[in-house]
């Protein structure tokens, strides 16, 4: 047998094989202990950390600078870090059935950015 | 070896069909769940895919792009003939075989390129992590045309197990079989 065709099959077996190895033992450390649940709990315990410490604003506060700024219903928040500071997301859906999606800083409760969803 | 038959397809083109369809199948279903191993199975669907571009060159006589890339014209004749039922047994693959070939490796390299361009946008990991914190509008389209192609995929590969039904009756032989033995009867 031609022994480029030997270099290839041989390529592509061993690549295809530790490839999916690899991917496969990844998604069961996934599964088992750091999952991205585990990771959105340690979040969770340091966003309350903080919060505790007053280092960052309430979500009652945030909500209120919301609409203060907008008059709707909330439809979701969520807080989230983005470049190491960490950023409060709220979504209004306004009386004329249009969604907005405000950011304010968590710590200053400042809005940041507002944008329509389409 | 059966008598009167001959090797068409070598040992690399039959691992890479195999190795393709299940690669592509790990990545599809692995999609939104599992992202460890979609990423790896993503990484073997291109190494699968730029192995098979180069064998298109300097690989043996039937995997050659020259011996299966024909003109537009000759593909639908070919189809028509198919229709007609009196269209040619090729040994290699045959016209419509041979396009569909192209339009799915060109959909993988899409595909994959997009992913890993979302992986390097999203993640700020992989060989495009310099594309990390690009505009959030960018990084969407980027994940549209990622799944647009992977979906077209899905949709080629169903055409493609038509295809191969219809010539397997047509010519009184399986294709899969031949794929797997990399025989044919001469």
């Amino acid at each position: 047998m031609n022994i480029r065709v030997i270099v290839f099959s041989a390529i592509a077996l061993a690549g295809t094989a530790g490839l999916l190895v690899t991917g496969l033992s990844g998604a069961g450390n996934e599964r088992g202990g750091h999952d991205e649940g585990d990771d959105e709990f340690r979040e969770h315990e340091v966003v309350r950390g903080m919060a505790e410490q007053g280092d960052i604003l309430s979500l009652e506060q945030i909500l209120q600078n919301a609409r203060q700024h907008r008059v709707g219903r909330v439809l979701e928040t969520e807080l989230e870090e983005k470049g190491g500071e960490l950023v409060y997301e709220v979504e209004i859906l306004d009386d004329n059935g249009e969604v907005w999606e405000m950011k304010f800083d968590a710590r200053s409760g400042a809005l940041l950015e507002e944008e329509q969803e389409d | 070896m059966e008598q009167n038959e001959v090797r068409v397809w070598d040992p690399f083109v039959r691992i890479f069909h195999w190795s393709l369809m299940l690669t592509f199948t790990v990545a599809w279903i692995s999609g939104d769940e599992l992202e460890v191993l979609h990423i790896n199975a993503g990484y073997a669907v291109l190494g699968l895919v730029l192995l098979r571009i180069v064998w298109g060159f300097i690989g043996t006589h039937h995997a050659r792009f020259r011996d299966f890339v024909y003109p537009p014209t000759e593909v639908k004749g070919f189809l028509r003939d198919t229709l007609m039922l009196r269209a040619r047994r090729y040994l290699g693959h045959n016209p419509a075989g041979g396009a569909m070939i192209i339009v799915m490796l060109l959909s993988l390299v899409i595909t994959t390129a997009t992913g890993i361009a979302c992986y390097g946008v999203e993640g700020g990991a992989g060989p495009l992590s310099m594309l990390a914190g690009a505009p959030e509008g960018g990084e969407e389209m980027l994940e549209e045309v990622h799944e647009f192609f992977a979906n077209l995929m899905v949709l080629l590969a169903v055409v493609h197990v038509i295809g191969v039904i219809v010539e397997s009756r047509l010519n009184h032989e399986s294709l899969t079989r031949a794929m797997l033995t990399g025989r044919k009867r001469a």
